[in-house]
Protein backbone atom coordinates (compact mmCIF):
# COMPACT_ATOMS: atom_id res chain seq x y z
CA UNK A 1 0.00 0.00 0.00
CA UNK A 2 2.76 2.07 0.57
CA UNK A 3 4.38 1.49 -2.27
CA UNK A 4 1.11 2.43 -4.42
CA UNK A 5 0.87 5.68 -2.39
CA UNK A 6 4.29 6.22 -3.34
CA UNK A 7 4.23 5.35 -6.64
CA UNK A 8 0.98 7.62 -7.27
CA UNK A 9 2.80 10.86 -5.47
CA UNK A 10 5.67 10.00 -8.28
CA UNK A 11 3.35 10.34 -11.12
CA UNK A 12 1.32 13.36 -9.30
CA UNK A 13 4.54 15.23 -9.26
CA UNK A 14 5.62 14.27 -12.95
CA UNK A 15 2.11 15.63 -14.20
CA UNK A 16 2.61 19.02 -11.81
CA UNK A 17 5.89 19.69 -13.35
CA UNK A 18 4.03 19.25 -16.82
CA UNK A 19 1.41 21.12 -16.12
CA UNK A 20 3.95 24.06 -14.40
CA UNK A 21 5.77 24.08 -17.71
CA UNK A 22 2.42 24.04 -19.70
CA UNK A 23 1.09 27.18 -17.68
CA UNK A 24 4.39 29.45 -17.56
CA UNK A 25 3.73 30.47 -21.40
CA UNK A 26 7.67 29.46 -21.97
CA UNK A 27 6.47 27.32 -24.93
CA UNK A 28 3.30 28.02 -27.34
CA UNK A 29 0.21 26.00 -26.32
CA UNK A 30 0.19 24.20 -29.92
CA UNK A 31 3.34 22.48 -28.85
CA UNK A 32 2.85 22.26 -25.52
CA UNK A 33 -0.47 21.58 -23.78
CA UNK A 34 -1.82 21.15 -20.50
CA UNK A 35 -2.59 18.26 -18.95
CA UNK A 36 -6.25 18.73 -19.06
CA UNK A 37 -6.51 19.69 -23.11
CA UNK A 38 -4.49 16.08 -22.50
CA UNK A 39 -6.67 14.33 -20.53
CA UNK A 40 -9.94 16.03 -22.31
CA UNK A 41 -9.00 14.78 -25.96
CA UNK A 42 -7.95 11.07 -24.08
CA UNK A 43 -11.43 11.10 -23.17
CA UNK A 44 -13.16 12.45 -26.36
CA UNK A 45 -10.81 10.64 -28.53
CA UNK A 46 -11.20 7.60 -26.53
CA UNK A 47 -13.05 5.47 -28.87
CA UNK A 48 -10.74 6.01 -31.92
CA UNK A 49 -7.85 5.56 -29.48
CA UNK A 50 -8.89 1.86 -27.68
CA UNK A 51 -9.67 0.73 -31.47
CA UNK A 52 -6.27 1.65 -32.25
CA UNK A 53 -4.82 0.00 -29.38
CA UNK A 54 -6.68 -3.12 -29.76
CA UNK A 55 -5.05 -2.95 -33.15
CA UNK A 56 -1.99 -2.40 -31.66
CA UNK A 57 -2.04 -4.89 -29.27
CA UNK A 58 -3.95 -7.87 -31.84
CA UNK A 59 -0.55 -7.13 -33.81
CA UNK A 60 1.99 -7.39 -31.03
CA UNK A 61 0.54 -10.57 -29.44
CA UNK A 62 1.00 -11.85 -32.84
CA UNK A 63 4.39 -10.65 -33.37
CA UNK A 64 5.52 -11.13 -30.05
CA UNK A 65 4.37 -14.57 -29.40
CA UNK A 66 5.49 -15.76 -32.92
CA UNK A 67 8.85 -14.71 -31.43
CA UNK A 68 8.53 -16.30 -28.33
CA UNK A 69 7.77 -19.94 -29.35
CA UNK A 70 10.92 -19.20 -32.02
CA UNK A 71 13.00 -17.76 -29.76
CA UNK A 72 11.90 -21.15 -27.26
CA UNK A 73 13.29 -23.46 -30.34
CA UNK A 74 16.22 -21.96 -31.38
CA UNK A 75 17.29 -21.27 -27.91
CA UNK A 76 16.27 -25.41 -26.83
CA UNK A 77 18.01 -26.19 -29.99
CA UNK A 78 21.02 -24.26 -29.34
CA UNK A 79 22.02 -25.93 -25.61
CA UNK A 80 21.10 -29.26 -26.96
CA UNK A 81 23.59 -28.86 -29.97
CA UNK A 82 26.55 -27.42 -29.97
CA UNK A 83 26.29 -27.08 -33.92
CA UNK A 84 23.00 -25.12 -33.57
CA UNK A 85 24.69 -22.95 -31.23
CA UNK A 86 27.68 -21.91 -33.02
CA UNK A 87 25.00 -21.03 -36.04
CA UNK A 88 22.52 -19.37 -33.84
CA UNK A 89 25.21 -17.25 -32.14
CA UNK A 90 26.69 -15.78 -35.54
CA UNK A 91 23.00 -15.68 -36.88
CA UNK A 92 22.21 -13.21 -33.72
CA UNK A 93 25.72 -11.70 -34.26
CA UNK A 94 24.34 -10.50 -37.84
CA UNK A 95 20.68 -9.99 -36.81
CA UNK A 96 20.88 -8.33 -33.40
CA UNK A 97 22.29 -5.07 -34.48
CA UNK A 98 19.79 -4.78 -37.14
CA UNK A 99 17.03 -2.46 -36.35
CA UNK A 100 13.63 -4.21 -37.18
CA UNK A 101 12.42 -1.09 -39.32
CA UNK A 102 15.63 -0.69 -41.46
CA UNK A 103 13.84 -4.02 -43.04
CA UNK A 104 10.67 -3.05 -43.22
CA UNK A 105 11.11 -2.04 -47.00
CA UNK A 106 12.18 -5.12 -47.64
CA UNK A 107 9.29 -6.91 -45.39
CA UNK A 108 7.04 -4.82 -47.91
CA UNK A 109 8.28 -5.98 -50.54
CA UNK A 110 7.73 -9.71 -50.01
CA UNK A 111 5.38 -10.06 -48.22
CA UNK A 112 2.97 -6.82 -49.47
CA UNK A 113 1.07 -4.35 -47.80
CA UNK A 114 -0.97 -4.81 -45.17
CA UNK A 115 -0.65 -6.43 -41.56
CA UNK A 116 1.80 -9.38 -42.99
CA UNK A 117 4.91 -7.52 -43.10
CA UNK A 118 4.50 -5.62 -39.45
CA UNK A 119 4.34 -8.63 -37.64
CA UNK A 120 7.17 -9.92 -39.34
CA UNK A 121 9.13 -7.26 -38.04
CA UNK A 122 7.56 -6.97 -34.58
CA UNK A 123 8.85 -10.74 -34.70
CA UNK A 124 12.43 -10.70 -35.76
CA UNK A 125 12.90 -7.12 -33.71
CA UNK A 126 11.52 -9.76 -29.96
CA UNK A 127 13.53 -12.49 -31.40
CA UNK A 128 17.00 -11.62 -31.06
CA UNK A 129 16.79 -10.27 -27.49
CA UNK A 130 14.48 -13.60 -26.49
CA UNK A 131 16.82 -15.74 -27.79
CA UNK A 132 20.02 -14.08 -26.12
CA UNK A 133 18.08 -14.00 -22.51
CA UNK A 134 16.95 -17.30 -22.76
CA UNK A 135 19.62 -19.28 -23.63
CA UNK A 136 22.09 -17.20 -21.43
CA UNK A 137 19.17 -18.62 -18.99
CA UNK A 138 19.04 -22.01 -20.26
CA UNK A 139 23.28 -22.45 -19.88
CA UNK A 140 23.49 -20.86 -16.25
CA UNK A 141 21.32 -23.30 -14.70
CA UNK A 142 23.29 -24.94 -12.15
CA UNK A 143 25.12 -27.66 -12.45
CA UNK A 144 24.04 -29.90 -9.67
CA UNK A 145 19.85 -29.17 -10.86
CA UNK A 146 20.65 -30.32 -14.44
CA UNK A 147 22.52 -33.61 -13.09
CA UNK A 148 20.07 -33.85 -10.32
CA UNK A 149 17.22 -34.19 -13.46
CA UNK A 150 19.57 -36.49 -15.09
CA UNK A 151 19.71 -38.47 -12.21
CA UNK A 152 15.91 -38.51 -11.98
CA UNK A 153 15.86 -40.15 -15.58
CA UNK A 154 14.98 -36.30 -17.80
CA UNK A 155 17.02 -35.96 -20.89
CA UNK A 156 16.32 -34.51 -24.17
CA UNK A 157 13.43 -31.83 -24.64
CA UNK A 158 11.89 -33.25 -20.84
CA UNK A 159 14.89 -31.96 -19.37
CA UNK A 160 14.64 -28.81 -21.10
CA UNK A 161 11.05 -27.87 -19.50
CA UNK A 162 10.96 -29.72 -16.75
CA UNK A 163 14.50 -28.58 -15.09
CA UNK A 164 16.16 -25.98 -17.56
CA UNK A 165 12.95 -23.31 -18.44
CA UNK A 166 12.31 -23.25 -14.75
CA UNK A 167 15.42 -22.63 -13.71
CA UNK A 168 16.44 -20.09 -16.40
CA UNK A 169 12.68 -17.84 -15.43
CA UNK A 170 14.58 -14.74 -14.47
CA UNK A 171 16.63 -14.36 -17.85
CA UNK A 172 13.08 -15.75 -19.68
CA UNK A 173 11.32 -12.82 -17.85
CA UNK A 174 14.04 -10.27 -18.51
CA UNK A 175 14.19 -11.55 -22.08
CA UNK A 176 10.13 -11.11 -22.17
CA UNK A 177 10.54 -7.46 -21.00
CA UNK A 178 13.51 -6.61 -23.60
CA UNK A 179 11.15 -8.15 -26.04
CA UNK A 180 7.76 -6.32 -25.20
CA UNK A 181 9.78 -2.68 -25.96
CA UNK A 182 11.33 -4.05 -28.79
CA UNK A 183 8.06 -5.09 -30.35
CA UNK A 184 6.01 -1.79 -29.59
CA UNK A 185 9.11 0.13 -30.78
CA UNK A 186 8.99 -1.59 -34.37
CA UNK A 187 5.24 -1.50 -34.45
CA UNK A 188 4.93 1.81 -33.89
CA UNK A 189 8.14 2.86 -36.09
CA UNK A 190 6.63 0.53 -38.85
CA UNK A 191 2.86 2.55 -38.40
CA UNK A 192 4.76 6.07 -38.56
CA UNK A 193 6.76 5.73 -41.37
CA UNK A 194 5.09 3.33 -43.45
CA UNK A 195 1.46 4.39 -42.72
CA UNK A 196 -1.39 2.15 -42.32
CA UNK A 197 -3.36 -0.10 -44.72
CA UNK A 198 -7.23 0.50 -46.22
CA UNK A 199 -7.57 3.63 -43.11
CA UNK A 200 -6.90 0.52 -40.87
CA UNK A 201 -4.32 1.03 -38.53
CA UNK A 202 -3.05 0.97 -35.19
CA UNK A 203 -1.60 3.71 -32.48
CA UNK A 204 1.48 4.81 -34.61
CA UNK A 205 -0.47 5.71 -37.26
CA UNK A 206 -2.59 7.47 -35.07
CA UNK A 207 -0.09 9.48 -33.42
CA UNK A 208 1.15 10.28 -37.41
CA UNK A 209 -1.90 11.33 -38.49
CA UNK A 210 -2.51 13.82 -35.16
CA UNK A 211 0.44 15.17 -35.83
CA UNK A 212 -0.10 15.95 -39.64
CA UNK A 213 -3.55 17.49 -38.78
CA UNK A 214 -1.41 19.95 -36.26
CA UNK A 215 -3.19 18.07 -33.11
CA UNK A 216 -0.79 18.06 -30.45
CA UNK A 217 -2.91 17.00 -27.43
CA UNK A 218 -4.26 13.87 -29.95
CA UNK A 219 -0.59 13.27 -29.90
CA UNK A 220 0.01 13.21 -26.52
CA UNK A 221 -3.32 11.05 -26.18
CA UNK A 222 -2.06 8.87 -28.45
CA UNK A 223 1.25 8.93 -25.96
CA UNK A 224 -0.48 8.04 -22.95
CA UNK A 225 -2.04 4.91 -24.30
CA UNK A 226 1.12 3.65 -24.91
CA UNK A 227 2.36 4.16 -21.24
CA UNK A 228 -0.64 2.95 -19.89
CA UNK A 229 -0.41 -0.47 -22.09
CA UNK A 230 2.87 -0.35 -20.29
CA UNK A 231 2.62 0.39 -16.78
CA UNK A 232 -0.09 -2.61 -17.18
CA UNK A 233 1.96 -4.83 -18.73
CA UNK A 234 4.67 -4.18 -16.48
CA UNK A 235 2.80 -3.72 -13.24
CA UNK A 236 -0.13 -6.20 -13.69
CA UNK A 237 1.05 -9.11 -15.63
CA UNK A 238 4.80 -9.74 -15.50
CA UNK A 239 4.86 -8.48 -11.85
CA UNK A 240 1.87 -11.21 -10.99
CA UNK A 241 4.00 -13.73 -12.92
CA UNK A 242 7.06 -12.71 -10.68
CA UNK A 243 5.53 -12.62 -7.74
CA UNK A 244 4.07 -16.12 -8.66
CA UNK A 245 7.25 -17.74 -9.61
CA UNK A 246 10.73 -16.55 -9.15
CA UNK A 247 10.08 -14.40 -6.29
CA UNK A 248 8.15 -16.83 -4.59
CA UNK A 249 10.48 -19.36 -5.32
CA UNK A 250 13.29 -16.26 -4.14
CA UNK A 251 15.48 -17.80 -7.37
CA UNK A 252 15.75 -13.91 -8.02
CA UNK A 253 16.82 -11.00 -5.55
CA UNK A 254 13.94 -8.65 -4.59
CA UNK B 1 24.14 -62.04 0.20
CA UNK B 2 24.03 -61.43 -3.45
CA UNK B 3 26.30 -59.37 -5.73
CA UNK B 4 24.77 -55.96 -6.70
CA UNK B 5 26.65 -53.78 -8.03
CA UNK B 6 30.07 -55.19 -10.25
CA UNK B 7 32.62 -52.46 -11.53
CA UNK B 8 35.65 -54.58 -13.26
CA UNK B 9 38.56 -52.72 -14.99
CA UNK B 10 37.09 -48.92 -14.26
CA UNK B 11 39.54 -46.23 -15.84
CA UNK B 12 38.63 -42.95 -16.71
CA UNK B 13 40.67 -40.58 -18.49
CA UNK B 14 40.30 -37.03 -19.39
CA UNK B 15 42.19 -35.78 -22.77
CA UNK B 16 43.40 -32.72 -22.80
CA UNK B 17 45.49 -30.99 -25.53
CA UNK B 18 48.86 -30.75 -23.35
CA UNK B 19 48.56 -34.07 -21.94
CA UNK B 20 46.04 -37.11 -20.64
CA UNK B 21 45.02 -37.10 -17.25
CA UNK B 22 44.27 -40.63 -16.04
CA UNK B 23 41.04 -40.35 -12.97
CA UNK B 24 40.49 -43.47 -13.11
CA UNK B 25 42.83 -46.70 -13.54
CA UNK B 26 41.55 -49.95 -14.04
CA UNK B 27 39.25 -50.56 -10.21
CA UNK B 28 37.66 -53.44 -9.70
CA UNK B 29 35.02 -53.40 -6.45
CA UNK B 30 32.13 -55.63 -5.64
CA UNK B 31 29.27 -54.48 -3.73
CA UNK B 32 26.89 -56.51 -1.93
CA UNK B 33 22.99 -56.09 -1.52
CA UNK B 34 22.65 -53.92 2.11
CA UNK B 35 26.19 -52.81 2.29
CA UNK B 36 27.28 -49.37 3.14
CA UNK B 37 30.52 -48.57 1.39
CA UNK B 38 32.42 -45.51 2.06
CA UNK B 39 35.11 -44.36 -0.41
CA UNK B 40 37.68 -42.10 1.14
CA UNK B 41 40.40 -40.26 -0.13
CA UNK B 42 42.59 -36.59 -0.80
CA UNK B 43 40.69 -34.29 -3.15
CA UNK B 44 41.99 -34.88 -6.91
CA UNK B 45 42.19 -38.65 -6.28
CA UNK B 46 39.07 -39.35 -8.55
CA UNK B 47 36.93 -40.52 -5.83
CA UNK B 48 33.67 -38.45 -7.28
CA UNK B 49 34.69 -39.30 -10.68
CA UNK B 50 34.23 -43.33 -9.42
CA UNK B 51 31.18 -41.95 -8.22
CA UNK B 52 30.17 -40.30 -11.20
CA UNK B 53 30.47 -42.70 -13.61
CA UNK B 54 28.43 -45.74 -11.50
CA UNK B 55 25.46 -42.76 -11.76
CA UNK B 56 26.13 -42.40 -15.54
CA UNK B 57 26.86 -38.97 -15.19
CA UNK B 58 30.55 -39.59 -16.57
CA UNK B 59 31.67 -42.52 -19.19
CA UNK B 60 33.67 -44.71 -18.58
CA UNK B 61 37.22 -44.88 -20.67
CA UNK B 62 37.36 -48.38 -20.48
CA UNK B 63 35.97 -50.97 -18.46
CA UNK B 64 31.81 -51.67 -16.89
CA UNK B 65 29.85 -51.27 -14.55
CA UNK B 66 27.34 -53.66 -14.09
CA UNK B 67 23.99 -53.63 -11.71
CA UNK B 68 22.48 -56.97 -10.99
CA UNK B 69 24.23 -58.20 -14.20
CA UNK B 70 23.43 -55.50 -16.59
CA UNK B 71 25.37 -53.26 -17.90
CA UNK B 72 24.91 -49.54 -17.44
CA UNK B 73 25.71 -46.42 -19.53
CA UNK B 74 23.00 -44.11 -18.74
CA UNK B 75 21.63 -42.16 -15.40
CA UNK B 76 18.32 -44.17 -13.88
CA UNK B 77 16.30 -44.16 -11.10
CA UNK B 78 18.20 -47.47 -9.84
CA UNK B 79 21.05 -45.22 -9.14
CA UNK B 80 19.67 -42.33 -7.77
CA UNK B 81 22.40 -39.73 -6.17
CA UNK B 82 22.78 -37.23 -3.30
CA UNK B 83 25.39 -34.19 -4.18
CA UNK B 84 27.30 -32.09 -2.22
CA UNK B 85 25.94 -28.80 -3.26
CA UNK B 86 22.30 -27.45 -1.69
CA UNK B 87 21.00 -26.27 -4.45
CA UNK B 88 20.09 -29.91 -5.85
CA UNK B 89 16.48 -29.73 -5.21
CA UNK B 90 14.07 -28.00 -7.62
CA UNK B 91 13.85 -24.16 -6.28
CA UNK B 92 9.99 -23.99 -8.09
CA UNK B 93 8.61 -27.02 -5.97
CA UNK B 94 7.97 -27.43 -2.80
CA UNK B 95 9.53 -29.87 -0.94
CA UNK B 96 6.52 -31.95 -1.24
CA UNK B 97 6.49 -31.73 -4.55
CA UNK B 98 10.10 -32.11 -4.93
CA UNK B 99 9.47 -36.06 -4.04
CA UNK B 100 6.22 -36.52 -5.47
CA UNK B 101 7.61 -35.29 -9.02
CA UNK B 102 10.58 -38.04 -9.30
CA UNK B 103 7.43 -40.35 -8.25
CA UNK B 104 5.53 -39.42 -10.84
CA UNK B 105 8.13 -40.32 -13.53
CA UNK B 106 9.53 -43.41 -12.12
CA UNK B 107 5.55 -44.11 -11.94
CA UNK B 108 5.06 -45.15 -8.42
CA UNK B 109 1.62 -44.61 -6.79
CA UNK B 110 -1.52 -44.78 -8.69
CA UNK B 111 -2.53 -41.14 -8.60
CA UNK B 112 -1.54 -37.87 -7.16
CA UNK B 113 -3.10 -38.72 -3.69
CA UNK B 114 -1.06 -41.73 -3.33
CA UNK B 115 2.15 -40.20 -4.40
CA UNK B 116 1.65 -37.79 -1.67
CA UNK B 117 1.16 -40.18 0.81
CA UNK B 118 4.59 -42.25 -0.46
CA UNK B 119 6.46 -38.89 -0.17
CA UNK B 120 4.92 -38.01 3.03
CA UNK B 121 6.47 -41.37 4.46
CA UNK B 122 9.80 -41.09 2.99
CA UNK B 123 9.87 -37.12 5.03
CA UNK B 124 8.63 -39.07 7.67
CA UNK B 125 11.99 -40.99 7.44
CA UNK B 126 13.87 -38.53 7.31
CA UNK B 127 12.37 -36.62 10.22
CA UNK B 128 11.13 -33.62 8.02
CA UNK B 129 7.14 -34.32 8.65
CA UNK B 130 5.33 -31.38 8.12
CA UNK B 131 7.71 -29.60 5.78
CA UNK B 132 6.23 -30.74 3.01
CA UNK B 133 4.50 -27.36 2.07
CA UNK B 134 7.72 -25.70 2.15
CA UNK B 135 9.83 -24.14 -0.43
CA UNK B 136 13.73 -25.10 -1.25
CA UNK B 137 14.61 -21.48 -0.08
CA UNK B 138 13.02 -21.80 3.22
CA UNK B 139 14.96 -24.66 4.74
CA UNK B 140 18.17 -24.97 6.41
CA UNK B 141 21.19 -26.75 4.66
CA UNK B 142 20.69 -29.79 7.08
CA UNK B 143 16.94 -29.81 5.97
CA UNK B 144 17.81 -29.90 2.44
CA UNK B 145 20.29 -32.42 2.27
CA UNK B 146 17.95 -34.66 4.24
CA UNK B 147 15.12 -33.66 1.36
CA UNK B 148 17.44 -34.27 -1.13
CA UNK B 149 17.85 -38.28 0.58
CA UNK B 150 14.29 -38.65 0.93
CA UNK B 151 13.58 -37.98 -2.84
CA UNK B 152 16.58 -40.26 -3.47
CA UNK B 153 15.26 -42.90 -1.45
CA UNK B 154 11.51 -42.33 -2.59
CA UNK B 155 11.99 -44.22 -6.48
CA UNK B 156 13.32 -47.19 -4.56
CA UNK B 157 16.81 -47.02 -5.99
CA UNK B 158 19.29 -49.97 -6.12
CA UNK B 159 22.13 -48.11 -4.63
CA UNK B 160 21.92 -44.55 -3.02
CA UNK B 161 25.08 -42.93 -4.36
CA UNK B 162 26.38 -39.88 -1.72
CA UNK B 163 29.13 -37.79 -3.24
CA UNK B 164 30.01 -35.90 0.52
CA UNK B 165 26.45 -35.14 0.80
CA UNK B 166 27.45 -34.20 4.25
CA UNK B 167 30.62 -31.35 2.99
CA UNK B 168 28.95 -28.28 2.90
CA UNK B 169 27.15 -28.66 6.70
CA UNK B 170 28.36 -27.72 10.21
CA UNK B 171 30.26 -30.23 12.39
CA UNK B 172 26.93 -30.39 14.44
CA UNK B 173 24.26 -31.17 11.62
CA UNK B 174 27.11 -33.11 10.48
CA UNK B 175 26.97 -35.34 12.76
CA UNK B 176 23.54 -35.45 13.86
CA UNK B 177 22.50 -36.18 10.06
CA UNK B 178 25.53 -39.49 10.16
CA UNK B 179 23.38 -40.58 12.94
CA UNK B 180 19.98 -40.43 10.50
CA UNK B 181 21.69 -41.94 7.54
CA UNK B 182 22.33 -45.29 9.81
CA UNK B 183 19.11 -45.25 11.27
CA UNK B 184 18.06 -44.77 7.47
CA UNK B 185 20.07 -47.43 5.65
CA UNK B 186 19.17 -50.11 8.71
CA UNK B 187 15.51 -49.28 8.26
CA UNK B 188 15.53 -49.51 4.65
CA UNK B 189 18.19 -51.89 4.06
CA UNK B 190 19.11 -49.67 0.68
CA UNK B 191 23.00 -50.13 -0.70
CA UNK B 192 24.76 -47.27 -0.23
CA UNK B 193 27.62 -45.80 -1.68
CA UNK B 194 29.53 -43.05 0.24
CA UNK B 195 32.18 -40.58 -0.66
CA UNK B 196 34.14 -38.31 1.53
CA UNK B 197 37.51 -37.16 2.98
CA UNK B 198 36.40 -37.27 6.33
CA UNK B 199 38.10 -40.49 8.10
CA UNK B 200 35.96 -40.31 11.42
CA UNK B 201 32.72 -40.15 8.86
CA UNK B 202 34.00 -43.27 6.69
CA UNK B 203 34.79 -45.07 10.45
CA UNK B 204 31.00 -43.99 11.62
CA UNK B 205 28.95 -45.33 8.53
CA UNK B 206 30.15 -47.64 6.47
CA UNK B 207 30.68 -51.43 6.57
CA UNK B 208 33.57 -51.10 4.11
CA UNK B 209 35.99 -48.51 3.71
CA UNK B 210 37.61 -47.92 -0.16
CA UNK B 211 40.59 -45.72 0.17
CA UNK B 212 41.74 -43.99 -2.60
CA UNK B 213 44.82 -42.70 -3.82
CA UNK B 214 45.51 -40.87 -7.35
CA UNK B 215 42.92 -43.25 -9.51
CA UNK B 216 43.62 -46.38 -8.03
CA UNK B 217 41.87 -48.52 -5.09
CA UNK B 218 44.80 -48.65 -2.75
CA UNK B 219 43.09 -51.13 0.15
CA UNK B 220 39.66 -52.23 0.90
CA UNK B 221 39.02 -52.04 4.79
CA UNK B 222 36.51 -54.20 6.46
CA UNK B 223 34.66 -51.91 9.10
CA UNK B 224 32.43 -54.51 11.50
CA UNK B 225 32.42 -52.03 14.42
CA UNK B 226 29.54 -52.44 16.34
CA UNK B 227 26.84 -50.00 16.95
CA UNK B 228 26.68 -47.33 18.09
CA UNK B 229 30.12 -46.53 17.00
CA UNK B 230 31.56 -43.98 19.44
CA UNK B 231 34.44 -42.02 18.30
CA UNK B 232 36.41 -42.42 21.73
CA UNK B 233 36.20 -46.21 21.76
CA UNK B 234 39.77 -47.66 21.63
CA UNK B 235 38.49 -50.10 18.60
CA UNK B 236 37.27 -47.24 17.04
CA UNK B 237 40.46 -45.24 17.64
CA UNK B 238 42.32 -48.44 15.87
CA UNK B 239 40.48 -48.26 12.75
CA UNK B 240 40.45 -44.55 12.31
CA UNK B 241 44.22 -44.92 12.72
CA UNK B 242 44.52 -47.48 9.62
CA UNK B 243 42.91 -45.71 7.23
CA UNK B 244 44.65 -42.57 8.55
CA UNK B 245 48.09 -44.06 7.85
CA UNK B 246 47.06 -45.23 4.35
CA UNK B 247 46.16 -41.77 3.43
CA UNK B 248 49.26 -40.11 5.35
CA UNK B 249 51.36 -42.68 3.32
CA UNK B 250 50.22 -41.99 0.05
CA UNK B 251 50.38 -37.69 1.21
CA UNK B 252 54.19 -38.13 2.31
CA UNK B 253 54.71 -40.03 -1.21
CA UNK B 254 53.40 -36.59 -3.11
CA UNK B 255 55.48 -34.74 -1.10
CA UNK B 256 59.20 -36.21 -1.69
CA UNK B 257 57.94 -35.92 -5.84
CA UNK B 258 56.16 -33.53 -6.17
CA UNK B 259 58.15 -30.59 -8.06
CA UNK B 260 56.71 -27.63 -6.65
CA UNK B 261 57.81 -28.16 -3.24
CA UNK B 262 61.34 -29.50 -3.81
CA UNK B 263 62.14 -26.55 -5.81
CA UNK B 264 60.15 -24.50 -2.56
CA UNK B 265 62.93 -26.12 -0.78
CA UNK B 266 66.11 -24.92 -2.95
CA UNK B 267 64.64 -21.55 -3.16
CA UNK B 268 64.50 -21.66 0.87
CA UNK B 269 67.95 -23.01 1.20
CA UNK B 270 69.07 -20.27 -1.02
Amino acid sequence: MKKLFRYCLFVASLILIWECLARSGMYPEYLFPSTGKIFYTFIQDSSEILLRARYSLTLIFLGLGSAVVGAVILAGASISSKMVSEAVTTLMAIMHPLPGIALFPIALLWFGIGNKPIVIIIAFSALWPLIANIYNGLRSVPVTQLEAGKILGLSGSRLIFSVMIPAALPNIITGLRVGWARAWQALVAAEMVFGASGGEGGLGWLLYKRRFMMQTPGVFAGLLIIIIIGIIMENAILATVENQTIRKWKTTID
Amino acid sequence: MDILLEIKNLSKIYKTPKKDIVALNDINLQVKEKEFVTVIGPSGCGKSTFLRCIAGLEKPSKGEIRINGTCVKYPGRDRMMVFQGLDQLFPWLTVLDNITYPLKLAKRGKNKAERKEIANYFLKLVSLEGAGHLYPYQLSGGMKQRVAIARALSVCPKVLLMDEPFGSLDALTRDNLQKHLIKIWKETGVTIIFVTHNIEEAVILSTRIAVFSTGVIKEIIENHLIWPRIPENPSFVAQWEKVYSLLQDKIEKKEITNPLISERKVNLAF
